[in-house]
Order: C-alpha cells, then sequence, then structure tokens
C-alpha cells in the first residue's frame, strides 16, 4: 500500500476548515476568519476580564446569523441574574432565548454522574437543541470532580471528538489564565485564548491574546479588547493587522489644494495625492486652521474629509472655521465633512485606529487631518510603540490614497531647536511644514516653511503669514518673512543665541 | 424505527472516536459494541449477532481491510454489512464487497446515522 498518510481523503472537502464568524468586531480579524467549525476552544481569564460576556455575545451573535446555540452553566451565576446583566447591551435579544438559544444548567448531571454524565448531557444538548456553537461556563467544577488527571483529559478529548462528529463549536470558559497552562484542557484543545488586564500608570485596560489556533494562522500578541453597551470589541494591533498586507497606491501626479492659495504656490501646485505631510508648530501656531482650510477645500470640491481630533469640541470646531469664513458645518451636513472627536484618552491605540480607519471608510473620506500626534502618543501603553502604530496607519491611510495632515505641537515656538515629539515620524511623511512665531517689537509674527516635499520641488524660503478673518493669508514674498529673521537673528546676537537663516529652517 | 434492535460493532484503534461514536449511536437508540482493533472485533462479532460494523480502516494487529475479508470468508458474518472510515484511506484502494459505505474522518454524526438508518432499513434485524 502506498503510504496512507500522503494521500487525500476519498472526499478532500473533509479536510477544508470551515469557519464560523463570531460577529465579535475584531475578533474574526484577529483569528482570521473566525473560530474554526466543529473545533473546541478554552477561554481563559480572571474574574471581570469579560467571559462571559463574551460567551453569551457569541450565543447571541451566532443566532442572529441564522445559527442555533446553547449556553450551559456548570457552577456559575443563575441564569436569570446573568441575563439581566446583559439585558441592556446592544446584542442581547429576548425573543430567541428558548427559540434558538437555549440556557441549560449541567451541575446535577456532573454531580450525580461525573464526567461521563456530563459528556451525555453535552452530547443531549447538542442534538436537541441542534446547537451549532455551545458555551460551556465554568469548566473549574469538571476539573474538581474529576477522578484525576487522565480521566480529565479522556474528557477534554471527548468533548473535541464530540464538537467535531456533531460539527457544532465548542467554547469552555475558565476562571484561570495562562500561568496555568499545563493542565490537560490546555494542552488537549483546539485553541487557547486568554482574557487579561493589563496596567499603564492608573489605566487599567484589558486584553486578549490567542495563544493557540490549531489548523490556521492568527495574529499573535496580546491585542486591545473593549467592553461598551455594544459588548465586546476587539481592536487588533494595528501594524500586524496591516503587516504586509498594505498595498501601496502607485504614486500620483495630481496635486490636492490645500485650501491656502499662497501655500499651494510655494508647493508647486498644491500637495501631492496620497502624501503625508507632518504640520509642525507651537501652541496657536494656525496648526489646526490649516487643517480646517485643507478639510474645507476638499470638500468644496466634493472631497470628502475626517478631522480626528483630541482636544476641541465638534462645536467649538465648527465655530472657529465659521469665524474665518469655512463652509465646514454646511459640508458636515452634506456628509463631506466628519469630526471623529475623543473628549479624553479613554482609549487605547488601536481603538483609536480602528475609529479613525472606520470614519474614513464610511464617509469614503480622501483627506484626513490628526489633531493631533500627540493624541496617539498619550494613548500608547507603551510610548516606544506609537511610531511602529504610526507607520501602520499612515501607510494604510496612503494606500487607500488618502491625503493627510499630521498635527503636531512642538514645546518651543520657532528656531533650531523646535523637534517633533515622536522620534521617526519625519522619515514617514512626504511632506514637512514648519509654523513658527517669533516677538518682533510688540508683534506675535508668524513664519510659514515648507522644510521638505519629496518626490517634487518646492520653495525653499520662509514665509510670513496672517491669521485674519479668511483663515490664514500667506505673504506673496519672502521680504516679510526676511525681516522678521533678521530681527530675530539681530536679537539672538545680542542674547548670544543662535543665529538663524532666511532660507527656511 | 426500531433501532434498539440492532446491535451495531464500532471497531476503532482511537479512543475518543470510539467513545463518542458509541456514545452517539447509543444515544440514537442503537444496541452498541466496540473493539479496539479487526482481532477484537472478530472475538466481538463470535459473542454477539450484529447487524452492521463500523471499523476504521487503519489499526494495529488486524486492519479494517482484513477485518472485511475474515468476515467475508466465515459464514456466519459474510453477510453483515460494513461502513468503512478513515482518515486516510484512499478512494482507488479495492474495497472488500461487504464494505457499503465509506467516510472520511472527521466523521460527521449526521452522515453517519443517516447511512446507519439506510443499510439497516434494508437489512434484516438478526
Amino acid at each position: 500500500m502506498t503510504d496512507p498518510t500522503r494521500t487525500a481523503p476519498e472526499h478532500e472537502d473533509a479536510w477544508l476548515v470551515e469557519r464560523t464568524k463570531t460577529g465579535i468586531s475584531g475578533l474574526d480579524t484577529l483569528l482570521r476568519g473566525g473560530l474554526v467549525r466543529g473545533a473546541i476552544y478554552l477561554v481563559m481569564g480572571r474574574p471581570g476580564t469579560g467571559k462571559t460576556t463574551l460567551g453569551n455575545q457569541l450565543c447571541f451573535q451566532h443566532v442572529a446569523q441564522g445559527g442555533r446555540a446553547a449556553y450551559m452553566t456548570l457552577l456559575a451565576e443563575s441564569h436569570a441574574a446573568m441575563l439581566k446583566n446583559l439585558h441592556t447591551m446592544s446584542f442581547f435579544d429576548a425573543s430567541v432565548i428558548n427559540h434558538g438559544l437555549s440556557y441549560v444548567g449541567a451541575y446535577r448531571a456532573l454531580r450525580d454522574e461525573k464526567l461521563r454524565g456530563l459528556l451525555d448531557m453535552v452530547r443531549r444538548v447538542i442534538l436537541d437543541e441542534k446547537a451549532s456553537l455551545l458555551v460551556i461556563d465554568g469548566i473549574s467544577p469538571a476539573r474538581a470532580l474529576a477522578e484525576n488527571d487522565v480521566a480529565l483529559k479522556e474528557f477534554v478529548v471527548e468533548l473535541q471528538m464530540l464538537s467535531a462528529m456533531t460539527n457544532c463549536t465548542t467554547i469552555l470558559l475558565a476562571n484561570m489564565t495562562a500561568a496555568d497552562a499545563n493542565d490537560p484542557e490546555h494542552t488537549m484543545v483546539d485553541g487557547l485564548i486568554e482574557l487579561a488586564f493589563e496596567q499603564f500608570r492608573r489605566r487599567t485596560f484589558r486584553t486578549i491574546e490567542v495563544l493557540k489556533f490549531r489548523g490556521t494562522r492568527h495574529l499573535l500578541g496580546r491585542h486591545e479588547l473593549e467592553i461598551s453597551e455594544h459588548g465586546i470589541s476587539v481592536h487588533p494591533r494595528l501594524e500586524d493587522l496591516l503587516d504586509g498586507s498594505t498595498n501601496p497606491a502607485p504614486a500620483s501626479d495630481d496635486r490636492l489644494q490645500t485650501g491656502v492659495r499662497q501655500l499651494d504656490l510655494m508647493l508647486r501646485g498644491g500637495m501631492l495625492r496620497g502624501t503625508n505631510s507632518v504640520a509642525l508648530g507651537f501652541s496657536g501656531s494656525g496648526k489646526t486652521t490649516l487643517g480646517l482650510h485643507f478639510l474645507n477645500t476638499g470638500a468644496d470640491l466634493g472631497q470628502a474629509g475626517v478631522l480626528f481630533g483630541f482636544y476641541e469640541s465638534p462645536d467649538r470646531i465648527l465655530q472657529a472655521s465659521e469665524r474665518v469664513g469655512l463652509r465646514l458645518r454646511e459640508h458636515a451636513a452634506h456628509g463631506k465633512f466628519s469630526h471623529v472627536w475623543q473628549p479624553s484618552y479613554e482609549f487605547a491605540l488601536d481603538g483609536l485606529g480602528a475609529r479613525l480607519l472606520s470614519e474614513v471608510e464610511r464617509i469614503g473620506a480622501k483627506r484626513v487631518v490628526i489633531d493631533s500626534l500627540d493624541g496617539f502618543r498619550q494613548a500608547a501603553i507603551d510610548p516606544a510603540r506609537t511610531i511602529r502604530f504610526m507607520t501602520a496607519l499612515l501607510g494604510e491611510l496612503r494606500a487607500r490614497e488618502i491625503t493627510t495632515i499630521l498635527i503636531d505641537e512642538t514645546m518651543k515656538p520657532s528656531g533650531p531647536e523646535m523637534e517633533m515629539r515622536v522620534e521617526g515620524i519625519s522619515a514617514l511623511v512626504e511632506n514637512l511644514f514648519l509654523l513658527e512665531y517669533m516677538t518682533v517689537g510688540p508683534r506675535m509674527r508668524r513664519l510659514i516653511s515648507i522644510v521638505k516635499q519629496r518626490a517634487s520641488a518646492h520653495e525653499t524660503t520662509a514665509r510670513e503669514f496672517f491669521l485674519t478673518g479668511r483663515g490664514i493669508e500667506v505673504a506673496p514674498d519672502a521680504a516679510s518673512a526676511a525681516e522678521v529673521v533678521a530681527h530675530t537673528d539681530d536679537y539672538a546676537a545680542r542674547h548670544n543665541d543662535k543665529p538663524r537663516s532666511p532660507e527656511g529652517v | 424505527m426500531t433501532e434498539a434492535f440492532h446491535n451495531v460493532l464500532v471497531v476503532d484503534d482511537e479512543y475518543a472516536s470510539l467513545e463518542v461514536l458509541a456514545l452517539l449511536l447509543t444515544g440514537a437508540g442503537f444496541r452498541l459494541f466496540t473493539a479496539g482493533d479487526g482481532q477484537e472485533a472478530l472475538e466481538r462479532l463470535a459473542e454477539n449477532p450484529m447487524a452492521l460494523v463500523i471499523t476504521d480502516y487503519k489499526m494495529p494487529r488486524m486492519d479494517g481491510s482484513e477485518l472485511c475479508l475474515r468476515m467475508l470468508a466465515d459464514p456466519r458474518f459474510q453477510s453483515i454489512p460494513v461502513i468503512f472510515t478513515s482518515a486516510t484511506y484512499r478512494q482507488d484502494v479495492p474495497r472488500p464487497k461487504n464494505v457499503v459505505a465509506f467516510f472520511s474522518k472527521p466523521l460527521l454524526f449526521k452522515d453517519v446515522l443517516a447511512a446507519v438508518h439506510r443499510i439497516l432499513k434494508s437489512a434484516p434485524s438478526p
């Protein structure tokens, strides 16, 4: 006989991995398509990490997608108490309980007939309820009542076989952590998922990590998990998600107007489509106003834009834009402008990235302004991760041919000491605008320079600009900027500071 | 259907396959007997009249193919239908003539049960 291990079975379909989508935002992405149909998974975590919510949400979502589910409890909270806690969640649908979703108590079967009784109970529930998803909440009593480790191992193997033969995906929920991962149930199951808490300074985050997923690839590492009124959503790490999957868009010669005419002339026609820019400057230098011009002009031309902001509320932004004659309120009403506002740093990095990309998708944005980079930096649990995250995010926006302005605030208002607060950002962007302001006599005067515009010529001298009732107005030539710089150099010389050149920075 | 009168022998060297298929068929109303390989299966066949044998293909001591040939050679067992199951069996390998159905592993119980019903419907109860 030829080596049978090298051959396919009679029906090759038998080896195909059929997925069952969880319907939970981000989780199917993490699992690269969903759970494997008929496989058995152990979801572990300390109390409060979200196991019960996850188990119930999986059931409700499964039924909503046309499947049938059963939720089996051993020694856990009563079904009534559990449902009471869940009923405010948007996935909860009382009408499917006992009509597609059954709640079953199985502790008596376990107590009276040990693991054999529990297995038979599982068999009956799967077949009687025609369940294609089964959640068993609180597997710890099964461990406690097992005669020994071998008996428990046998039970898990049988449960795995039962799930496979009935094509019913089974989820075991266990109050334990990966540190206990040498137990039989850990080694025998098809997948291991851990829910955990992670702390950074005084903030606590929920995380999810797929430690094992037989048969298919999944996204490694810990990812942010959020529980809201919509239940659980998972925010896969953006740099893992987009790693290698982003196809760069072809370089474009199309120019996008910034909304500031003289700046467009300095750029030799505007910003190249699909490029990323940093607008760097001190607080109050006009960075946000520049961003509003950019979005307003895009919307005037029918290009939708997203302002992803951390500081000013939507009302304040609309008021500010009206004061300088921009029509963002009108554009918002017509779906051409959207302001996604993150009023605090309650969200972690990946949640922010997901929100931005989702809004970009929703309104079909061609322009994005992020105000500011510091918002992402503050949200990063590990600040060193910010640059990797931004690389992925900006790469994704570029791949979608979206033109982006990233605002970054400096600690100094002007001069060569101005620096970006996230190392490496400069290399990520094609264009860099510097907005400075300095004191000349009793007046604050502003300068704008194009430090770089990759793959294109640009004006190399600084220009003075003004914030007027029409927003940003840039001087038509460098004469006044030279005067400001000369005055500043003279001042610097008198105070033994380093003088600066009028030829850019 | 009165499956309670049908004796079914499940033969498999893989513990969980054997136990769970037996559990499921018992739950469906059959009287189940089990064996871990072909040699043990012949002993079970000699002890009890069987309506059907469900056997794995690849097993130690005596594989499913050999079991089928031994059954065909014994007038007491030659009329008993056999279902083959295997994770590795090839379609082009000749099947003994008492093999009436084949299923690739992992098995889907509903398919196996439908076949069992179909086969036993046309077979006399022992």
